[in-house]
This record gives C-alpha cells, structure tokens and sequence, in this order.
C-alpha cells in the first residue's frame, strides 16, 4: 500500500516542474518586455530601463532565470503583487480558504444529489422518473452557470428576499477570519445570528457551482449502474435472497462508484473553472474571482501565481483520487493470493 | 409429496418461448440430471424457479410448488426467505458469480447473517467450517482473500458453500464445472457428490456433458427447444433412451463414433424465435416422424420413464406407435 | 436449379453511415435537437437577412425597450432592446454567428491536430509518444476554462484570441482520444496485414487505422464544439473575450448584467439563447454517441 502511494508520489515531480516551467514562460511569453510590462509602456529612458532590467535579474540568460524562480518557489515567495504591493502568498492565504470552502460545499451538495439520482435513474431505467432525472442532468451540464447564477439571484434573492446578493456574510457581522472558513470562523463569534447568515450566503454560490459536477455525477452513476447491475454476481446476490437494498447498494453501487470516484475527482479542475465563474457573479472573495481580476488588470505576478497554485492544487487532486481509487479497488493494488 | 413439482412451466420473452411447457419432479435427496444443448431453456427454467426472470421476460405454470409452497403466489419477501435458505443455485462462472469488491468471509457472513441468528465470532466458525466443508486448505486465511485472488476450482468451492451455507433442502447447480479444466471438474464433482448424500439435498444438475451426468444423476430429464422430451432413470436412458433426440444425442458422443468420418448428427437446427413448428418441435428433423408429428403437439407421458413423443423408440430402438 | 445470386437489395443490411442515422433518427429527442441546431445555423448564417437591425446600431429613444409581448413592448424590436438600445434579436443573430463559428474553428484547431499528435503518439510510442503525452498531461494539469484564461493573459483579450484559446484548452482531449483507440487497434489483424502488404507509417495512420476511430473522435468533437460554445460566453462574461460592441451572447450578458431586476429581458433572452443551443449540441452528442456505440449496434 505505502509502495503503491510511493510510486504514485514518483510520477508527480516531473509534473510539478513542468508546471513551475508554464507558470515561469507566462511572464516571459507575453509580447514585449517583461519591464514594459510592468511598468505599463515604453516610459523609462534606456538607461533607467537597463537598470531595472538588471536590478530585477532580467537581464540573466532564460536558465538562470528559471532556476532563481524554483529556488523563490521553495522558499514560499510568490513575489508581489502590482496592484497592492504586498506579498501574493499572503493575499492568497487570505483568499485561498474562501474557495476551499465554497467549493467544499458545491462537491458535497453534487455526490448527495447527484449520486442518488443515477441510482434512482438507474433502478427505474426506461421510465419517467429516469427520463426526468437524466433530462434535469442534461440541462445541468448544458448551463451557463454565469447566467444560472444572475437568474437565481434574480429570483431568490431580489424577487423572493430568501437569500442575500453577494458576499459570504451580512455586513452587519465582525468575524475574525481565524481559519478562512466562515462556517468555523462564526462558530467562535459571539453574535448569534452570524452562523445563519453564514450558511445563507452559500446557499445560491453553492448551488450554482454544484450544478455541472452534479449533472456529470449522476450521468455517469446511472450508466456505472446499469453496467453493473447487469453482472453475474449481482443476480448471484438475489439468488442468495438479499434484501433488494444490500444487492442494489451494498453490491451494486459501491461497485459502480469506481469510475464515478475517478469522475468525481477529474471534475476538481472544471469546479476550480466554475469557482471563477461563481465568484465573479457572487463577489465572492475567493481565488477564481482574484485571478480574473489579476488578468484583466495586467497584475502579471499574481496572474502568474494564480495559475501555479491551481494547477498544483489539481495535480495534488488527481493524486489523491488515484490513491483512493486504489483502496477502493483492490485489485489495481496488485497483490496476490 | 415432491419437493419441487412443475407443471407446464412457460418462459416467454416478447413470443418467444424459451421454455415451452417443462414438466419436472424432483424429491427430496434425489439428484435430477437436466441435459440439452445450449438454447434448450434449461438454465432459463432455473432461472424461472428462482423467481430471478426479470422483464420482458414472463413466466407462467399450471403448477410451480416448492416444499408444499405455491411460488407462483409468493410474495417478494416470502421468496427472499426461501432463496439462499431453503432453495439455493450454483452458476456456471464462478469468478464472475462473485463479487469483486467483497472477500470471502464477507460474502459467506452476509448470506449467513440473512438467513440465521448467528452472530460475531459464532458467524465467523460457521463461515470456517463451510470453508472446511468445501475441501479448501487453510480456511481460516481464506476468509479474508478476495475473488480475483482464487482460482477457478476454488472460486466454484466458494460457491458452493455459498450455498449451502443454510442447509437447502435443493440445490440447482447450473453447469457447476463447464468452465473448469478437467481434473478440477472431476474434484468439484465428487464434492458436490458428497454434500448431496451429506446433508440429503435435492440436487438438480444442469449440464450439456452426458458423461458427467451418467456418474452423478438417479433420474435424467433431457430437454430440447425449451421442452422436456424425455425422463428416465439411468441406466435407462442410456441403455434404452426412448426419444428421438435422446437417442441422437447419445449416438453423437465421439465414444460411439470410432472410426467414423464424422460424428454422426441430425440434419438440421434447433427451432428459435420463427421456425417453431406448430407440431413437435423435432419433427422438422425427427428420422422417424409422420404426419400427426409434424400436426399435433405430443405431451409428456408416462411414469417411471416419461417420452414427449408419438412414435417413442422401443428396446431396439424401433419407432413404436405411442 | 440456379440460384439468382445477385443481392437482393431488400435484404441487403444497410451501409454502416445509413444504419447509424437509423439509430440516430430513431433517438426523438436528438432528432428535434438536430433539427433545432439547423435552425439555428441557417439563422446565424443568414443573419444579415433575418435580422431586423443593425446590430450595433443604437435607437436612441427606444432604450431599454421590453419584449413585443409587454404592454410597454414594440413590434419592431421583437424580443425587445438593451441598455444602448440595440435590437435584441439582431444582436442574437449576428451572435449566434460569432459563438457557432468560433466554436466551429476551435474545433477544427483541435480535431486536427490533436488527431496528428495522437495518431504518432500511438504509432512513436516510445520517445516521441512519451513526450507527447507528458505535454498533454502538463496541459490537462490546467483544464477548460483555466488554461483559456492562461492563453488569454498572455495573448490578451479578443475574438481571435478566444479561438485559440480554447482550442488549445480542447487539444489534449484529442490527442488522448486518439491515442487511446488507435493503441486499441494496431494490433489487430488487419492493421498487421496492412504493414506487411508494405504500407508506410503515413498511410497506416490516416487510411488503415484512423477511418475505425471515427465513432468516438465524433462524440468528442460534438461535446467540444458545446463546451466551446459555453467557454466563449464564459470568456465573453468576464470580459477577457469577444470584445463589445461585437454581439457575443456572453459579453452581452456582462454589460447587461446591471438590468437583470429593472430589465430582466436583457440577460434572460441571450442566456436562454445559449442553454438552448449548448443543450441541442449535447443532446445531438449523446445521440451519436448512442448510435455509434458498438455495443447498443443491435448485431
């Protein structure tokens, strides 16, 4: 099992430098120089522009470059952001958390929806209840969620008053953010009201972010489903007498959630895309809403940080399902008798 | 009173009758053999016995009791009693019969949990001691290995003491050892041999191979198109097999077709969905079929020896006159 | 007795294309999908004739017009105006020609070259196909819209850049796909015998091997055309894609975004308009993905 987990580690390294290598040509790639880039436009005489170049190590061959820019990595410096001067790690320390935590939520609410509604879809195939289901998943898949988002707002939160517009927390409310998470952090506060409108305001952001990887789940749990109960084992199962739950979940899903798990843990990139979408439309102040304003702003370093960070974070994740899938499938762990 | 008793028992999928009326007794501690080629619907009326026939499918019988219980009119809940407990089936592939994500000693609990009121360490002794009865070595350590880690013969053991797990009063083995080479065939045999005299289990074992069927049966029921045409105790059947197709069937064994180009068979093929004929279902190909064959349905007939034939061959093998 | 031993053409089992729009056809819902998306194109394509207006000709006294059907509505603007008092359904129109035919080039972009990529992938597969894929799997670290995002920072903003954009996001799918399926076939029979006849790499790539992959290169390129429909919007609605004035349904939506209470037919009408089309692609995907699919092919 370590072995197994080692060997898995193994393969990554070569994936994470290649990464260090996209996020470092970002910066290099872009048209024109790196110190007019900065800057803005071609404003420094030639002389103030050869010194800038060298103070910031600019003028070093591409290698160099590179390899002062892994050491940086490892040392934790992201560098500085243009817009507020400060440290990136520290601005997204601050808003790392936001994400986690909506997207926490929008995985949580697609496995419990989605998860049930292939089975479901699946036990009653050919009938309404399964073309509802399937109809509902295929409109999932195919939103805009940008727009899902600005409709439900619209309805929920402007024409019905049940949810607020934006934010993660009525104004009204002082929380100390000790962890980043809202939902901990209100529990440590003293107003009594704050958990609430906690809970509230991740309502809609986690609904519209849930939609898509709620749609895919069910999708494939219906079809992981139908393959499976259509095994040898499973009319073995009934023909010991089990109960119809023991044979459709016990035997029947949890075999079929194999490639689910596999799906479940691929869609992490699509909800990092959806989590910039969401944020965007709930100013929501997490990491999607800090890269896109990193772009559209020129903030080049944050940019460039923004994109090492979540392309690690989903690496990490594709990591962790592989290792699941192999404790969940005995097989791929390759032991022997 | 029989322990399983089957009359006119029909399989239809859509119009076609994968079973076309099977009459069958079986009593208790006797081992029925059930031969046929592939598509006869033997393993279809097993199937039709354990209520596992799913839609489209549909089953209906003048008579389908087990034990003095009508199953026709069993409720799903009376019918999960009985099923594992008092009825119990062995299948063809054993690896695929077992569930992959679960170990031994999970399944064989999971059974014995359903159906007793054993329970922690008295379930795990139990769950050893079938292990033991199946003749696997180290059983103990066994319960704790998963499918794919068992061999082919050890995954049919496991099967079997799957099922008789509850001591069943009948145990339908449907092709128990088709997939295993022959040394194992013959050790799984014996085994299932054992247990049947053992516990005195209603056995019904289904099989395309006459050969292992002369060792192991009493009687031998042999079933062509979805019909039973034929019954008899062995040596009988062999000896002086009254039907048609029973008498091809035996003839086309390579034994008995020493020095022969060929192996002799009927001209012909089985009737499937849209060349059933409207009289018995062998008289398109049947050497000694006449007019009232190839019009009129036979029906199953007799007692001891039962023949669904109007010309059933005599002693010498001579088609007689009903 | 002789035997007429030319085919009969009733029984004849029909060719592979007409038994797949059998199977397609008999799919109600992907049959109307289809339907629907012709609409569509013929409606994008002809826009300069169906549209009413000028798209981005501003009516300066007809701001913020609602739909034909409200009291406050107006025939000439059917499905109403928006904040520069731009006719709406000219602005669906001429957009429904932007996002088709950028979804259209981006899947080109990407069919064809990731097909090239994973054909000699396969073929290659010790140095070159390993580097091939560990590029892929460098790409694949930054799925869909991220990797756009990514393109879009570098390259800036723009219709023309979204293009490339996305196809780039798009083309490591391609190349997996095809790797995958042309791995599944080289060591088939006919693929060997294809080689010892004296075929060279070029011809069993692209003639020998590539015509049996068709079915699930197909699939993907009808789901990435979708998904390229919904990236444009997403890139268009944060404002790092098609630029205004150009009607993009997404980059409507951004400046519309403002008038979701006081005028809501300003957001809802483009964004129905795009669920509407990615929802008949996908369901036009999963019809031929169902009539391709070998094992539904009733043998």
């Amino acid at each position: 099992m370590i072995a197994f987990i080692l060997r898995k580690l193994a393969t990554l390294a070569p994936t994470f430098l290649g990464i260090t290598l996209i996020a470092f040509a970002l910066i290099h790639a872009i048209p024109g120089d790196p110190v007019e880039v900065m800057v803005g436009e071609h404003m420094l005489d030639p002389v103030a522009h050869q010194e800038a170049l060298h103070r910031l190590g600019l003028d070093l061959p591409l290698p160099v470059q590179y390899g002062h820019y892994l050491l940086q990595l490892l040392h934790g410096n992201l560098g500085d952001s243009l817009a507020t001067h400060e440290p990136i790690w520290n601005d997204f320390l601050a808003r790392f958390p936001a994400t986690i935590e909506l997207s926490l939520v929008a995985i949580v609410l697609a496995v419990l929806v989605g998860i049930p509604m292939g089975v479901i879809a699946a036990i009653k195939r050919g009938s309404l209840v399964d073309r509802a289901a399937m109809g509902l998943a295929l409109t999932g898949y195919s939103m805009p969620i940008f727009w899902w988002g600005l409709m439900l707002i619209k309805v929920f939160s402007v024409q019905l008053g049940w949810t607020p517009v934006s934010g993660r927390i009525g104004i009204e409310f002082d929380i100390d953010p000790h962890t980043g998470f809202m939902l901990i952090d209100v529990l440590m506060a003293p107003d009594k009201g704050a958990f609430c409108s906690a809970v509230l305001h991740l309502v809609l952001p986690g609904i519209v972010l849930a939609t898509v990887p709620m749609a895919v789940i069910a999708r494939m749990t219906r079809s992981s489903m139908l393959e499976v109960l259509r095994e040898d084992y499973i009319r073995a199962a009934r023909a010991r007498g089990l109960s119809p739950f023991r044979v459709v979940i016990v035997h029947g899903l949890r075999n079929a959630l194999l490639p689910v798990i596999t799906v479940i843990g691929l869609q992490t990139g699509s909800l990092l895309a959806g989590a910039v979408l969401t944020e965007t439309v709930f100013a929501w102040p997490g990491i999607g809403k800090w890269l896109v304003d990193a772009i559209l702003n020129r903030d080049y370093p944050v940019a460039q940080a923004g994109i090492l960070i979540v392309a690690t974070v989903i690496v990490a994740v594709n990591f962790l399902v592989d290792v699941l899938y192999g404790v969940v499938n005995p097989r791929l762990r390759g032991g022997a008798a | 009173m029989s322990l399983l008793r089957i009359r006119n028992l029909r399989v239809e999928f859509g119009s076609f009758p994968a079973v076309d009326g099977l009459d069958l007794d079986v009593e208790r501690g006797e081992v029925l053999g059930i031969v046929g080629e592939s598509g006869s619907g033997k393993s279809v009326a097993m199937l039709a016995i354990m209520g596992l026939v799913d839609a489209p499918g549909r089953v209906t019988a003048d008579c389908l009791e087990f034990d003095g219980q009508d199953l026709l009119r069993l409720s799903a809940s009376a019918r999960r009693k009985l099923l594992g407990r008092d009825i119990a089936m062995v299948f063809q592939d054993a690896q695929t019969s077992l569930d992959p994500a679960y170990t031994v000693g999970d399944q064989l609990k999971e059974t014995l949990r359903a159906h007793t009121s054993l329970r922690s360490t008295a379930i795990t002794d139990r769950a050893v001691a079938l292990l033991e009865m199946v003749e696997i070595p180290d059983p103990a350590r066994r319960l704790h290995t998963y499918p794919h880690q068992l061999s082919g013969g050890m995954s049919q053991r496991v099967m079997i003491a799957l099922a008789i797990a509850c001591q069943p009063k009948l145990l339908i083995a449907d092709e128990p050892t088709t997939a295993l080479d022959v040394i194992v065939q013959a050790q799984v045999m014996a085994l299932l041999a054992k247990l049947q005299r053992e516990q005195d289990m209603g056995l019904i074992l289904i099989t395309h191979d006459l050969a292992l069927v002369a060792q192991a049966a009493r009687r031998v029921g042999v079933m062509y198109a979805g019909q039973m045409v034929e019954q008899q105790p062995l040596p009988a059947l062999f000896d002086t097999p009254r039907h048609p197709y029973t008498r091809a069937l035996i003839a086309a064994i390579p034994e008995h077709n020493r020095g022969a180009t060929r192996l002799s068979a009927l001209p012909g093929i089985v009737p499937g969905q849209f060349d059933r004929p409207s009289g018995c279902l062998l008289s398109p190909r049947c050497p000694h079929a006449v007019e009232r064959c190839r019009s009129e349905r036979p029906a199953l007939l007799g007692e001891a020896a039962m023949v669904r034939c109007f010309t059933p061959l005599d002693a010498q093998g001579n088609p007689t006159h009903g | 007795m002789t035997t007429d031993m030319r085919l009969n053409a009733d029984i004849a089992p029909p060719s592979p294309l007409r038994s797949a729009w059998l199977a397609f056809a008999a799919n109600k819902g992907a049959l109307a999908a289809l339907i629907v998306f012709a609409v569509m194109v013929v409606a994008a394509l002809g826009a300069s004739l169906f549209a009413p207006h000028d798209p981005v000709e501003q009516a300066r006294d007809h701001l913020l017009t609602p739909p034909a059907w409200d009291a406050a509505g107006i025939r000439a603007y059917l499905l109403g105006t928006d904040e520069l008092g731009r006719d709406l359904v000219s602005r669906l129109l001429y957009g429904g020609r932007i996002s088709l035919g950028i979804a259209f080039a981006s899947v080109l972009l990407s069919t064809l070259p990731g097909t090239a990529l994973g054909l000699i992938a396969a073929f290659f597969p010790r140095a070159i196909g390993t580097a091939i894929m560990r590029l892929m799997d460098l790409m694949l670290a930054l799925p869909g819209l991220l990797l756009a995002l990514c393109v879009v920072a570098i390259l800036g903003p723009g219709l023309f850049n979204t293009v490339i954009a996305i196809a780039i996001s798009t083309l490591p799918n391609y190349t997996r796909l095809v790797r995958a399926a042309t791995l599944a076939e080289i060591p088939r029979e006919y693929v060997t015998a294809s080689r010892v006849a004296g075929a060279g790499p070029l011809r069993l790539m692209f003639l020998t091997v590539l015509p049996n992959c068709m079915a699930p290169l197909i699939v993907q390129s009808t789901l990435g055309f979708s998904s390229a429909i919904i990236q444009t919007a997403a890139l268009g609605f944060l404002g790092l894609g098609v630029q205004p004035p150009m009607p993009e349904w997404g980059t409507m939506l951004a400046s519309a975004r403002a008038y979701t209470d006081s005028a809501p037919w300003v957001v809802t009408v483009p964004g129905l308009t795009i669920l509407i089309t990615v929802l008949a692609v996908n369901l036009i995907g999963d019809g031929l993905r169902d009539a391709l699919d070998p094992k539904l092919k009733q043998a």
